[in-house]
């Protein structure tokens, strides 16, 4: 019993963190002087036979954090909100300049390259990703 | 004898009646993509405001001029196509980066103002003009280089409405005739090879 217990319980965090989801290279822009907002971009690979959507983000470093798209219409760029993000089954979706990104509003101050931003984010499958992004001067994307 | 005549009248009719239509057709696709077939007649002098007044293109003859058009909350493609400018600029000799004048013109001027604008363009680069003015001195200016803006509102989201726009950068030669229109996302050693063609 003790021990069916134990491994029970041994099972309980194994679950719970268990990561579908894997985030590599974010970062966050550095901002001009006037502009307390900024975009982040990153990774986000599924590694599991189930779709995951990303929910939300937020960061202690400003006041609100969005997901956002960006649509190529003529060359009109245009920008729109969305709700979740999926990610699908075993692929993976890029944030990216031009593209979609987490759009960062009312920065508590301006962010510089060497800085780095602590954020949260959060997945359809109940887990959430402690991140830090560093802050980098805009790519230049050759 | 008179239903000869009708029938001619009619048969005079179809080609007129397809001469309007095709008119009216070519006349409708020169409005809506006039940047596409004509970009030769697209451009010309305007003046707007920067933080120390207003500013003419015709104030840059003899130097090349990058113009961009957007606005300051824009959070990822104005400042991608800003840094490239930047970038492309800085790849010149000295004294060819000195002959060439980069433009950034704001179509928001809700939230922009010509000071506002001044600390923006200096954070990408030194020598980056900000201008803006009234919505209707901007729109001149818009339409006159075949570039389009809207303004949508944004439901739910903390920017409260966005710009959407056209992401061209203007590559102006010497006596301020529209040389190129180039892409947000050219590659600054394109764009800098761009200008040194037109130094």
């Amino acid at each position: 019993m003790k021990i069916i217990l134990t491994m029970l319980l041994a099972l309980v965090p194994l679950s719970a963190t268990r990561a579908d989801i894997l985030i590599s290279n974010p970062y966050i822009r550095a901002t001009p002087p006037v502009v307390p907002n900024s975009a982040a971009f990153m990774r986000l690979s599924n590694t599991g036979n189930a779709p995951v959507f990303l929910t939300s983000a937020n960061t202690s470093a400003a006041k609100n954090s969005e997901i956002h798209a960006h649509e190529n219409t003529d060359g009109v760029m245009k920008m729109h909100l969305i709700e979740k993000l999926e990610i699908p089954a075993r692929s993976a979706v890029h944030l990216e300049p031009g593209g979609l990104h987490l759009m960062i509003f009312d920065l508590k101050q301006p962010l510089m390259p060497g800085m780095t931003i602590p954020m949260v984010l959060n997945f359809s499958d109940g887990t959430s990703h402690k991140l830090r992004l560093p802050v980098m001067n805009i790519s230049l994307g050759e | 004898m008179a239903l000869t005549t009708q029938k001619h009248k009619f048969l005079l009719i179809i080609p007129l009646l397809f001469g309007v239509l095709v008119g009216g057709w070519v006349w409708n696709f020169k409005a809506e993509v006039p940047d596409s077939s004509s970009s030769i007649q697209l451009g010309g002098d305007f003046t707007l405001k920067s933080h120390q007044g207003d500013v003419s293109l015709q104030d840059f003859k003899g130097k090349a001029v990058l113009l961009f058009f957007g606005y300051t909350s824009c959070p990822d493609v104005c400042p991608t196509g800003l840094a490239k400018m930047s970038a492309a600029i800085n790849l010149l000799t000295p004294e060819a980066a000195a002959n060439v004048q980069p433009i950034f013109v704001s179509v928001d001027p809700e939230r922009d103002d010509p000071q506002k604008l001044a600390e923006y363009s200096a954070y990408f680069h030194p020598s980056l003009l900000g201008l803006t003015g009234k919505k209707e001195d901007i729109d001149r200016v818009v339409k006159a280089y075949g570039a389009f803006y809207q303004k949508v509102e944004l439901s739910n989201s903390a920017l409260g409405y966005s710009m959407d726009h056209t992401t061209r950068i203007y590559l102006i030669n010497k006596v301020g005739k529209l040389s190129e229109l180039l892409f947000h996302d050219t590659a600054p050693p394109k764009i800098a090879e761009k200008l040194r063609a037109i130094l």
